[in-house]
């Protein structure tokens, strides 16, 4: 019988070359095996086995949009020194004793106090630079499946339809908490994730923004009020725009269900503003809509 | 649209056959695909498992020395060759950078006013929505003669909403060799 482990062993050792997509990242090793082979070769579990046409929306970006964006995105000295420091400054912590930490000889190494009023402390940018430019990183697709509560095998249709979509086999996702009003339990798998980053990335984009967003119905844009104020933008598709792609549009009867999925942009930009700059470029439209059929004010900043 | 992606699907022949033939076979009339109450007996999900899981693996090509000197190689080549293309890029955006500092800064001492102008602040800054992502090849609708520029107003959507998409889309783009009308004959051509 096949033991898990010896499972992840195979899997590990053999690759998937043409119509199957690479299972990603298994990267621990069985006993025997001393090391990892090199990742140029077919062997390793990284191996890429070179992109298979041009990548539009790459080569736009390094011709067109990243001289642009190096230009929008220009700050003088002055507003960048008062970014930076808006970025590093330390509020304060909830008990003053606290303060009186450099003083106390047993407080060295405890964890830095909670700061007053729950505010968050963003990544602090770094001086600004032709490599400091914002560049969209990778692309998370997630999926989550309520009917896997009842019938585990309705994620199968989920993974196949994100494994079309994106050409890159998804992670399963396991709930952390258990809601027993929708009968969910800790540690129960209930949806399906794929990060996608270089050559798939830029493919998946450019069908999203030329053949699926055009098609849908009654969408307007992204909120303009969307983001994680650190630069990543995230939108959800309702379960009609897994219809749109030519991928599973060809096969729409295999798949037996029909979900709706969400897609992060993660990119290197430390604004929200910088991060809408970027996507703009790639023709992804913004509408200043707070939500779907509801006036919003522009957000400025 | 230049659409360049087939409307095949990502599975291969081979096993696209398989499934054709199965479904033909198991597949019940009432079956509505995407329907939330999908029958738990179905068929489909058995197939999917099987071409997630249990698909035979492909053999590995074995590589001779040879074999193995020409891959690492072409590997090297092409590795070299993209770190040309980076490094020509970095440098040229970096020569950019410092014509734009260096201008901003005499900006900066000319006089506030036009410094102060210069600056983007608080304007919001994206790229318009009219922009063409380069493309292969030209457009199938051509050029378009009868194009309006955007109202001023920026929260109006510029691109018309879309119409019914599943009545009014068709599978495949039309035959741009085809339907297009006969090549005008050379008028130096004496016709006989």
């Amino acid at each position: 019988m096949l033991t898990r482990s010896k499972k992840l062993f195979l899997y590990n050792r053999y690759q998937f070359l043409s119509a199957v997509p690479r299972i990603f990242n298994k990267t621990s090793l069985h006993t025997y095996q001393k090391s990892l082979p090199p990742a140029n070769l077919p062997d390793s579990p990284s191996f890429y086995p070179g992109r298979t046409s041009i990548l539009r929306m790459e080569d736009f970006y390094h011709s067109t949009l990243s001289t642009d964006l190096m230009i929008l995105s220009y700050k003088d000295p002055e507003s960048e020194q008062k970014f930076i420091e808006k970025r590093q400054k330390e509020h304060l912590p909830i008990k003053k004793s606290v303060l009186t930490r450099d003083i106390n000889p047993f407080a060295i190494n405890r964890p830095p106090p909670k700061p007053r009023g729950n505010k968050k402390r963003l990544p602090v940018p770094p001086k600004q630079s032709p490599k400091t430019i914002p560049k969209l990183l990778k692309i998370d697709v997630h999926c989550m499946i309520k009917e896997a509560i009842h019938s585990k095998q309705h994620l199968l249709s989920g993974i196949m339809a994100l494994q079309c979509i994106t050409s890159e086999r998804p992670t399963v996702v396991y709930s952390k908490t258990g809601v027993a009003q929708w009968k969910l339990r800790k540690d129960m798998p209930i949806g399906c994730k794929v990060s996608i980053s270089g050559p798939p990335m830029y493919t998946f984009l450019d069908k999203l923004v030329e053949i699926v967003l055009p098609r849908m119905k009654e969408w307007h844009g992204i909120p303009i009020t969307s983001g994680d104020q650190n630069g990543n933008i995230a939108m959800g598709f309702p379960a009609s725009a897994l219809s749109l792609f030519p991928d599973i549009e060809g096969n729409y009867d295999m798949f037996p269900l029909m979900t709706g999925f969400d897609v992060i942009f993660n990119t290197t930009a430390y604004t929200d503003y910088e991060g809408r700059m970027l996507l703009s470029g790639f023709q992804i439209p913004f509408t200043p809509r707070k939500k779907m059929g509801r006036k919003g004010r522009i957000n400025r900043n | 649209m230049s659409n360049h992606f087939s409307y095949r699907s990502a599975l291969s022949t081979s096993i696209r056959g398989i499934l054709a033939r199965t479904v033909k076979k198991s597949k019940p009339k009432s079956e509505i695909p995407g329907s939330q109450n999908a029958n738990i007996t179905d068929t489909r999900y058995q197939i999917i498992k099987r071409i997630l899981y249990e698909t035979p693996k492909t053999e590995l090509p074995k590589m001779t020395e040879q074999d193995l000197e020409r891959h690492e190689t072409i590997d090297r080549a092409w590795k070299l060759f993209l770190r040309n293309q980076q490094e020509e890029r970095e440098n040229e955006l970096a020569a950019k950078y410092r014509k734009l500092n260096e201008a901003n800064l005499e900006l900066e001492k000319l006089g506030p006013r036009l410094f102060n102008s210069a600056q983007i602040g608080n304007k919001i800054m994206m790229f318009p929505r009219q922009m063409k992502i380069p493309t292969e090849t030209p457009p199938l609708n051509g050029w378009n003669y009868d194009y309006k520029p955007l109202s001023s107003d920026p929260t109006k959507n510029s691109k018309p909403l879309p119409s019914d998409p599943i009545k009014d889309s068709e599978p495949l783009p039309s035959n741009p060799i085809k339907d297009s009308e006969p090549l005008p004959s050379d008028p130096n051509k004496v016709s006989s």
